[in-house]
């Protein structure tokens, strides 16, 4: 019934025509970008639900402030609704106008509508904000070790779990920045950027701060200004959401300026940054070393 | 997060109404079921909504995959029958490249014909799938995504002859396997 035993010739045509048959998927039709599409088509009440029991579970051991904290709201009669990013940007309209642009594996949570004395949201990750004014009404942003309090205004959170430090950075108007204990605060004015360390629960304030090189993420933009090749790591495992580690100490401390705004994948900027010829990278098992040459 | 493999995760699925394990399936088969869905319908477009379409499916019939014995041939049907479908809703089955592949495969397009095709598909699929890891991922970009070897190299960190090497060796398996089909089908 079916074909006779194939000439090296025929095998070799049917093999170029079964791989110009197919491709993976590539840009926006890849797994990740994808399935944002699949969970808005799912349930959506059915699938939040769920999502939340999956986080708590898993957050017990891996995280101390991190999530856990996120889902205390959870029994409260008011809905909270929770946004999540993977790879990509997301802008988000909260109840009271307020403008954010959501970074990539970051995670917002508010609630459907604010409270009385105050707006509150919680933010895991890195986010911009476009505040709406109203003095009688505060709006606070917390994160696992600082609140941010503002009055109306233009600003940058940077919180990432795994990382100590949270740095606020202010474009306009101004803001508080108190630790959870409330023990240290700190105001800001525009172009001024705090830094907070919960390690050492100290903040440090730079000021005149070129302010566009912190919220060029919103554009697909990275900028290394003078970065260490440790801020740099950290950097791209929150934007990729890969592990990078780093074994040489004084390779740790190199400093790198570079600005990546061709939408660059992970591989692309370590192959750029790597020809400086410093370091090479591995990867393995998930996650990226770097060693020195 | 490990690998769990596929039968587990069915499980947690079917038993548990698992969000989490219904999310690494998605993650483990979506390029699989995007590229089958792709050999159907030519356009990413396409592929990307039926392919979607089917993991909603899968999702909200959940019950029905106890019944489902081999979950590689079910959700290759699956995503056939829901590209097939598509084509037909779209009313592009005339304008459509299917045709194009099949010619030099057969001329004659009989309904027998047709599922040599896309047994042979579905064999190159699961023959790609079952390549060493690195082999694998380099073949397809170079054989099917068509990218250079130059860019393959540097995605890699390896050099070109290396990435040749490779297509080589995966070319030269998949050869193997192509004969074996045919030598099977006698």
């Amino acid at each position: 019934m079916n074909q006779l035993p194939k000439s090296e010739k025929e095998v070799n045509e049917l093999l170029n025509k079964l791989a110009s048959s197919t491709h993976s998927p590539q840009g926006k039709f890849t797994a990740d970008n994808s399935f944002d599409i699949l969970r808005k088509r799912v349930a959506p009440s059915k699938y939040r639900l769920r999502f939340y029991q999956y986080m708590s579970a898993a957050a017990a051991i891996i995280l101390v402030l991190g999530f856990s904290w996120m889902f205390y709201n959870v029994e409260q009669p008011i809905s909270i609704k929770t946004i999540r990013t993977l790879a990509e940007i997301k802008e988000i309209k909260l109840p009271d106008g307020t403008q954010v642009v959501l970074d990539r594996y970051s995670s917002i949570q508010f609630p459907e509508t604010f409270g009385d004395k105050t707006r509150d949201v919680k933010l895991l990750g890195e986010a911009y904000f476009e505040v709406t004014k109203n003095p009688a009404k505060p709006f606070v942003v917390e994160t696992h070790s600082v609140n941010i309090k503002v009055l109306g205004t233009h600003f940058n959170v940077e919180a990432y779990k795994d990382d100590p430090n949270i740095t606020t950075t202010l474009l306009e108007g101004s803001v508080s920045v108190t630790n959870k204990e409330q023990s240290k605060r700190l105001i800001l004015r525009p172009n001024e950027t705090a830094i907070y360390n919960k390690n050492v629960s100290a903040f440090t304030h730079l000021k005149d701060v070129d302010v566009e090189n912190d919220v060029a993420w919103r554009q697909g933009i990275l900028i290394f200004n003078s970065a260490s090749m440790e801020d740099i790591a950290l950097s791209l495992s929150h934007k990729f959401n890969v592990k990078i580690e780093i074994n040489n100490a004084e390779l740790r401390k190199h400093k790198f300026t570079a600005r990546f705004d061709n939408q660059e994948n992970l591989y692309e900027i370590l192959n750029l940054l790597k020809s400086t010829g410093n370091f090479n990278y591995v990867k393995a098992n998930n996650r990226i070393r770097i060693q020195i040459k | 997060m490990e690998d769990r493999c596929i039968d587990q995760l069915l499980t947690d699925i079917i038993k548990r109404n698992s969000d989490s394990a219904f999310k690494e399936l998605y993650y483990q088969c979506y390029d699989r079921f995007f590229r089958i869905a792709y050999y159907y319908l030519q356009k990413d477009e396409w592929a990307q909504e039926v392919v979607l379409d089917v993991f909603l499916n899968i999702w909200n019939n959940r019950a029905a995959l106890s019944d489902v014995r081999n979950f590689s041939n079910y959700s290759f049907v699956l995503i056939k029958n829901a590209a097939i479908n598509f084509l037909e809703k779209e009313d592009k089955r005339k304008t459509n490249s299917l045709d194009s592949i099949k010619e030099p495969l057969s001329c004659i397009s009989s309904p027998e014909e047709e599922m040599i095709d896309d047994e042979l598909f579905q064999y190159y699929l699961n023959a790609v799938e079952e390549l060493p890891e690195k082999c694998r991922e380099i073949y397809k970009l170079v054989r099917e995504d068509k990218k250079s070897y130059m860019q393959v190299a540097e995605l890699f960190n390896i050099s070109p002859k290396t990435v040749d090497a490779q297509v080589q060796k995966a070319v030269s398996k998949l050869k193997e396997k192509i004969n074996a089909f045919f030598l099977d089908s006698q």
